[in-house]
């Protein structure tokens, strides 16, 4: 069995209110903060606060042979901090134990790299200085939002003092089959690409009923032998990236993720080579394979692309409006404006937009707070009309 | 098979959906090698070749017979001399009967909204009943003598008029009976309902061995308010006819002034005075609408008071009832399709509209929303949220475009043949 590296990453955009035309010039007060919170308690109550207990109480008991790395956006730790502080508590004691590698991302969850790359940039260093302060501990692993990537990105991540760069696997890239763990870019770079274990990552968090392990909820045992069966003779490492919050979602009483995670660092360390990897080690080899994409890919869109946030012509219309107004929120050096403008970045939003039922993300994701795809975006852009009208010149 | 059915109108003479449905439900049951008799309550000639348009859409599968006249061969049109119609109350019928014997025609039919240009058909009104109720029962009457002189297999009856008429034509022979709802009482007249309309229909759904609902909004209220089995309950969605869209209107278009229409008959049912409020809230934000309430009906009047009282009348405008080209003309020229109908069983019009390539805002209650998710959805009541989305696709073109888009490849399997399809099983089944 390859070494196993395994990323938690946690999603949870805050929620938008409902805003209609005639409240344009109205109301500057766009998040509605009950559903927020409501959304936020549960989550963290339900989901957030066992699963790192227990990954805290395994780390202590296996020491280092069990390791994981937490993927968090900078706006997610901002609502954690303001409903519930105890989580952030958690996460500390994590990054303490050596053993928990906390990644760095875009902070607000967005898709600024497909349209400003100074944002991007701006917000990684946010970012970065957000889980620097929360852990003690600079990030080396850069995980950009859905994985989003392509070539001119890494050598933007790898300016951005980054050794390691999270990206899609499987089929994502252009040409390429079964893409899964170390690569290096086609530009002579030292940055190293960790492919994720597609198709694994999205059987363990969708549909965990492969022939080889009928059960539902997963459990450890039957993960831990298909592991085994699917790579048998394979070297390298396997990175799985999973949504901690669509997994409760999907088996949301306590057999599910919470019986998986206890049982997990058991069941892989009892295979003979079975061990957990932090990708800071995981990515050592000098001699990967390289791999190119000129055009953005992603891992979570089976179609590879963009399309899932920007198929359509109402979510090119939002974004492109919304990155316009770049200049002029940046220009009048107003610090509430432009935390305003980066929270209307999260993706989810653009997500909401989405007319084709195929593209959503199935039953994992979390449950769309919009009537209709129409009505997400009409709500959103009676928002950034009224955003819009509120930057000065 | 051969299929007894009652109905209330046929082309040409259409005043709703009901008219269109029958006639395209006919067209693909008789493809399907059923030989139709159509029972009609009135004393019009049988609809001629000149009365059907007969296009080839481009792109779009030809849904016509070769060849009119072996569609009407197959289909025997029969009329039962009344003057019974879909949408008229008992109110109303004084009215029609006073037209119908030459007098005061034109102020009824424009009342009601139908058959304008026709009160000629209907002199000989001696023998009329005094009131709707009888004229049902005359009807009925005259399905009973139809039913033991024809040779068939299946009664199928449309809506409530003809609901009598099938239940005697059922005990007279035996033969097994559909009944389908495309309206319902409480569609019509919400809470004040009639409650001999209210036992006519609940007798015929009774009655019948198979009930067809246009919708399953429809199908619930059957269930809850009629109490009829459900497992006796199938859905049939109408569905949308593309002839017409082939037509190419050149529409002066004034680019800075956009036009949202209404379209359908002016009564409570399909929420005229909520079009108004809304677009009292629009015209507070945006001048540059125009605001076109086509149709006729006893809210009429009142609706004009309104938009009076409200000082809109260099918005809004009139047009009265509009029928055949006009329609279509009035569709090309609007930027907006909206139906605040109170209670909808489907709703073609909407269809209609998107053919056209005009978005729609559509009621919540409505049965059409079940098969048309590319239309923004409102509650009827909720004015405020009927005018955000009328600005809001007046302000953010995106959202149109993008609604027709999809609507478009909506449209494309929405065909009658599918609805077709599913009463052949429906009769399959009762003739064994």
């Amino acid at each position: 069995m390859p070494p196993l590296f395994l990323t938690f990453h946690l999603l949870q955009p805050a929620h938008l209110k409902h805003y209609s035309f005639f409240d344009i010039g109205n109301s500057a007060s766009y998040e509605d903060e009950s559903k927020t919170a409501e959304a936020m308690n549960q989550f963290a109550s339900e989901c957030v606060l066992p699963a790192t207990r227990i990954v805290l109480k395994k780390i202590k008991e296996y020491g280092g042979d069990f390791r994981i790395a937490l993927s968090i956006s900078g706006c997610l730790i901002d609502q954690f901090e303001r409903y519930r502080p105890e989580v952030l508590d958690t996460f500390k004691a994590l990054s303490d134990t050596g053993y928990v590698e906390f990644l760095a991302a875009p902070y607000y969850h967005s898709l600024a790299c497909a349209f400003s790359i100074q944002e991007f940039r701006e917000q990684a260093l946010l970012h970065h200085a957000r889980i620097q302060a929360l852990t003690g501990t600079a990030p080396t692993t850069f995980r950009n939002t859905a994985l989003i990537y392509r070539d001119e990105l890494a050598s933007e991540v790898e300016t951005l003092g980054y050794q390691v760069m999270l990206i899609p696997g499987g089929d994502r890239f252009p040409g390429k089959r079964n893409v899964c763990g170390v690569f290096r870019t086609t530009h002579g770079s030292t940055l190293k690409l960790l492919a994720n274990h597609d198709s694994l990552s999205e059987d363990m968090a969708r549909r965990f009923t492969h022939s080889d392990s009928p059960e539902t909820p997963p459990t450890s045992t039957g993960f831990a032998r298909w592991i085994h069966q699917a790579h048998p003779a394979r070297g390298g490492i396997i990175p799985l990236s999973l949504d901690l919050g669509a997994f409760t979602r999907l088996y949301p009483d306590d057999t599910g993720l919470f019986l998986f995670l206890n049982q997990l660092p058991e069941t892989v360390l009892l295979h003979k080579e079975g061990t957990f990897i932090t990708p800071a080690k995981a990515a050592s080899p000098r001699s990967a394979p390289s791999l190119s994409s000129k055009e953005f890919i992603t891992g979570e869109n089976p179609g590879r692309d963009l399309s899932p946030w920007m198929g359509n012509e109402m979510q090119q219309d939002a974004l492109n409006a919304l990155y316009l107004l770049e200049s002029r929120v940046k220009g009048c050096h107003d610090q509430t404006l432009l935390k305003t403008w980066r929270l209307l970045q999260v993706s989810d939003y653009f997500l909401y937009m989405n007319t084709r039922s195929e593209a959503f993300p199935g039953p994992a994701h979390p449950a769309i707070p919009c009537d209709s795809p129409y009505d997400a975006y009409i709500n959103y852009m009676n928002i950034l009309t009224d955003f819009s009208e509120r930057i000065p010149g | 098979m051969r299929i007894l059915m009652f109905g209330w109108e046929f082309p040409p003479h259409i005043s709703g959906g009901l008219g269109t449905a029958c006639y395209e439900l006919t067209r693909t049951l008789s493809r399907h090698g059923n030989a139709i008799t159509f029972v009609v309550p009135r004393a019009d000639k049988p609809a001629r070749k000149s009365h059907v348009h007969l296009v080839a859409a481009a792109g779009v599968p030809l849904p016509y017979p070769s060849s009119v006249d072996e569609f009407f061969q197959s289909l025997n049109l029969k009329t039962a001399d009344s003057i019974l119609r879909p949408y008229l109350t008992e109110e109303e019928y004084p009215l029609a009967l006073l037209a119908a014997t030459g007098g005061g025609a034109d102020e009824s039919s424009q009342q009601s909204g139908k058959q304008a240009g026709h009160p000629s058909v209907m002199t000989s009104t001696s023998h009329y009943g005094k009131n709707l109720m009888a004229e049902v029962a005359r009807y009925s009457e005259i399905g009973e003598e139809l039913a033991l002189k024809e040779e068939f297999d299946i009664i199928h009856a449309h809506d409530w008029m003809t609901f009598l008429a099938a239940i005697r034509a059922k005990r007279a022979t035996g033969k097994p009976m559909v009944a389908h709802i495309h309206a319902l009482e409480y569609d019509r007249s919400g809470d004040s309902i009639n409650g001999g309309i209210f036992e006519i229909e609940k007798m015929g759904m009774e009655a019948a061995d198979h009930v067809i609902a246009v919708s399953h909004y429809t199908r619930n209220l059957i269930i809850s308010h009629y109490g009829i089995r459900p497992e006796k309950i199938s859905v049939v969605h109408n569905a949308v006819s593309r002839h017409h869209a082939t037509r190419v209107y050149h529409v002066p278009h004034d680019r800075k002034k956009k036009t949202v229409l209404f379209l359908g008959r002016i009564t409570s049912q399909k929420g005229p005075d909520y079009f108004i409020e809304a677009a009292a809230r629009v015209l507070e934000k945006t001048p540059d609408v125009m605001f076109v309430m086509a149709g006729a009906g006893d809210m009429l009047p009142r609706m004009i008071e309104r938009v009076g009282e409200l000082r809109l009348g260099m918005h809004f405008h009139f047009t009265g009832f509009l029928q055949g080209h006009d329609v279509e003309r009035m569709y090309a020229m609007s930027d907006l399709y909206v139906m605040p109908s109170v209670s909808e069983p489907f709703g073609l019009s909407p269809l209609e509209a998107m053919i056209y390539d005009v978005p729609v805002i559509l009621s919540k209650q409505a049965g059409v929303n079940e098969i048309m998710p590319h239309a923004l959805i409102v509650d009827f009541w909720n004015v405020d949220d009927i005018a955000n989305k009328i600005l809001a696709i007046l302000k953010y073109p995106a959202l149109s475009r993008e609604l027709l888009r999809n609507g478009r490849k909506a449209l494309r399997s929405i065909r009658w043949e599918v609805a077709a399809e599913r009463i052949q099983l429906i009769y399959n089944k009762l003739a064994v």
